[in-house]
């Protein structure tokens, strides 16, 4: 097994991956900026160096750095974790060259499907469901015909586009024309190219995907799905495994499909192919994944296969210590991503000190954090300050536990999205498993803080004003006599605001 | 004894009374009787007529930040500057002392006609000189102050009285 490996990531998912080492006896070396010395990963390995300053570009994103740290140190072993260089296909070559393993799949593999065209050309070789589109652009007569044999609702997207100019969403083929001549003209003014694709569009779509391992001897399983249809900005907030709309059959059919894809690209280590699923359960191929994943603990509360194990084990060359059908699921989990941010103000993050922090405890309960009294979030990095992860004997009693350990947490210094996280937990629609992509935007009344919740922090806060005066001035203040003790008295009875 | 908590632009009033560890709260027309034990540094157990609320509290200078259920309420005490702001329905904005200071200049004189905004008087505290204006239209009816006064938080410096609406 590996003596050394270095953790080229910071935050939680460097602590999970110090945590795995442990209990495999290898020794780590972590790696920090300027604004990570005091980060709870660099606390947690054996070794530590600083790796420059605080931007990621500065620090975490140089992997030249990174190797030479490792070469220093004597690893044997660099896991990317997830964001950074994780996706990194140099840098995984450079590991190599420098007899370092690059704990994840092989360089090729990241490159073929870490490139949005040639992994969707992979896809469609190895037969993967893709959306119903026409192939690049199209002129105005095909494009009727495309229209006729995709079906509706369907999208007329400019092949130049972003933004959402120059897309069109057409519901019925009376409008199709007159839309195409639209998003044309968009298109034209816009990018100077009025080339138009047309795609089906996919109505409430689900965010399902399928978590893989793959060993260096061709052994491919997958590991179920998980649904992550709770996003705000396009990211996942909360995700659940196994998906409530996911039958056992398409489960199946799903996970079949990710391993052919994976054996497709020679893949070893953990990755995620990712579909977007309408509510009938038809699916489609979105991207492929090459590191390990946020949210990999459901899966691994789900099936008690540590994933961050198995890709050590893996890519150090062990063959994989499970066979598909030995993996079953047992029960259900959910994950919740507590940020910094404000729900109540667009999710925008919110950077401070959080001063003190409590985590929940009890039954069937994991916190994978990088919190701790005094944590400071920066503008450096996500916002990201821990997952809370519940284990349930079915979806129901899953979802009362998060409530229950929701409750549970303390994050005092910074606004978070717990209370958000909070109420959705009680949401009917949520607990009816309703969900899409734009669950959010559907229940916008979640972002609100209750009035009961005012009202009873406005009485903690009268209490403290009341009781922390006296307090707080005579011990702060040495100059403080009795006499303007009693003046003061009388001026906060006189003037209600003191 | 009578409190206010400024939230947002929000000004929230209470009526506090302490009877042995229990307090006696009115608020929003409610009674509340309350009681606030520490679990830990700044962790509470606030027992509000027989229910418990876990809360988490932070003080610092003029900020009280509660934390209830996963939200975070950021209090703050109010200002005089806040409080005069809450009388301008009744046409009159009394100005005073934001801070302990010094009066650097006082820029009218009693009867003078004020537009709303126009600066009144400029204080001094903590290094940093600033203008107090009116909030309202109106006539300088009073002034307590005088140039170079050192002032303590809360005093009375200069106040604002709208004609119109004390005759209505």
């Amino acid at each position: 097994m590996y003596k050394k490996i270095l953790i080229a990531n910071r935050g939680e998912i460097a602590i999970r991956i110090i945590r795995a080492c442990k209990e495999l006896n290898i020794k780590t070396v972590a790696v920090y900026s300027d604004a990570d010395k005091g980060s709870l990963h660099v606390n947690m390995a054996d070794e530590a160096y600083n790796i420059g300053g605080p931007l990621p570009s500065q620090s975490y994103l140089i992997g030249k750095n990174i190797i030479k740290v490792a070469k220093k140190a004597k690893c044997d072993g660099i896991h990317p974790g997830y964001g950074f260089l994780s996706e990194n296909a140099e840098f995984a070559e450079d590991c190599i060259k420098n007899k370092i393993d690059f704990i994840g799949p092989s360089a090729e593999a990241i490159r073929l499907m870490g490139d949005k065209i040639t992994s969707r050309d992979i896809a469609k070789s190895a037969k993967v469901p893709l959306v119903p589109g026409t192939e690049g652009e199209v002129s105005n007569e095909e494009a009727v015909q495309a229209a006729k044999d995709i079906g509706f609702p369907l999208m007329i997207k400019a092949s130049a586009g972003g933004g959402g100019k120059g897309m069109r969403l057409v519901h019925k083929m009376s409008d199709f024309e007159n839309s195409l001549n639209m998003a044309k003209s968009e298109a034209k003014s816009a990018f100077n190219n009025d080339a138009v694709f047309i795609e089906r569009f996919v109505q409430e779509p689900r965010h399902i995907e399928i978590q893989i391992l793959g060993d260096k001897h061709g052994n491919v399983v997958h590991l179920f799905e998980r649904e992550c249809s709770i996003q705000r900005r396009h990211q996942k907030v909360v995700e659940e495994a196994p998906s409530p709309g996911v039958s056992k059959k398409t489960r199946e059919l799903m996970g079949n499909i990710a391993v052919k894809l994976a054996k497709k690209v020679s893949y070893h280590g953990a990755g995620t192919v990712e579909f977007i699923m309408d509510q009938k359960e038809n699916f489609y191929f979105l991207e492929m994944n090459t590191r390990v994943q946020v949210e990999h603990p459901i899966t691994e509360m789900i099936t008690g296969i540590d994933i961050v194990k198995e890709m050590i084990k893996v890519s150090y060359g062990e063959k994989l210590s499970i066979k598909q059908k030995d993996i079953t699921i047992t029960g259900h989990a959910i994950e919740c991503r507590i940020c910094a941010e404000d729900p109540g103000n667009n999710f925008i993050p919110t950077p401070g000190i959080a001063s003190y922090t409590k985590s929940p405890q009890g039954p069937g309960v994991r916190d994978d954090s990088s919190l701790f009294n005094g944590y400071e979030v920066t503008t450096f990095y996500d916002p990201m300050l821990s997952k809370l992860i519940v284990w349930g004997k079915d979806r129901n009693d899953a979802i009362k536990r998060m409530a229950r350990a929701l409750d549970e947490y303390i994050v005092l210094g910074l606004k978070t999205n717990l209370g958000f996280l909070n109420r959705l937990m009680d949401e009917k629609d949520f607990i009816d498993a309703k969900l899409d992509t734009g669950f959010i935007d559907k229940h916008k009344k979640l972002l609100n803080t209750p009035k009961e919740n005012l009202s009873i922090s406005a009485i903690a806060g009268v209490i403290t004003l009341h009781s922390g005066i006296d307090v707080e001035n005579i011990s702060r203040d040495p100059r403080f006599t009795p006499w303007k003790y009693i003046a003061r008295r009388v001026s906060i009875s006189r003037n209600s605001m003191f | 004894m009578k409190y206010s908590l400024k939230i947002g632009k929000e000004i929230l009033n209470f009526n506090l009374a302490e009877s042995g560890e229990i307090f006696n709260i009115e608020f929003n027309e409610k009674k509340y009787n309350a009681e606030l034990i520490k679990i830990d540094s700044n962790l509470y157990s606030m027992i509000l007529d027989g229910q418990t609320c876990t809360v988490a509290i932070k003080k610092e200078g003029k900020s009280i930040e509660i934390f209830y259920k996963g939200d975070l309420f950021s209090f703050e005490i109010p200002s005089a500057r806040d409080k005069s702001s809450l009388e301008n329905a009744s046409g009159v904005d009394k100005i005073s002392a934001p801070m302990p200071g010094r009066v650097v200049k006082v820029l009218k004189k009693v009867g003078d006609i004020i537009k709303e905004g126009e600066g009144l008087i400029v204080v001094e505290a903590m290094k940093m000189e600033s203008e107090l204006k009116s909030s309202i239209d109106g006539k300088v009816s009073e002034i307590s102050v005088k140039d170079g006064d050192t002032v303590d938080l809360g005093a009375h410096l200069i106040t604002v009285e709208n004609d119109e609406k004390e005759d209505s």
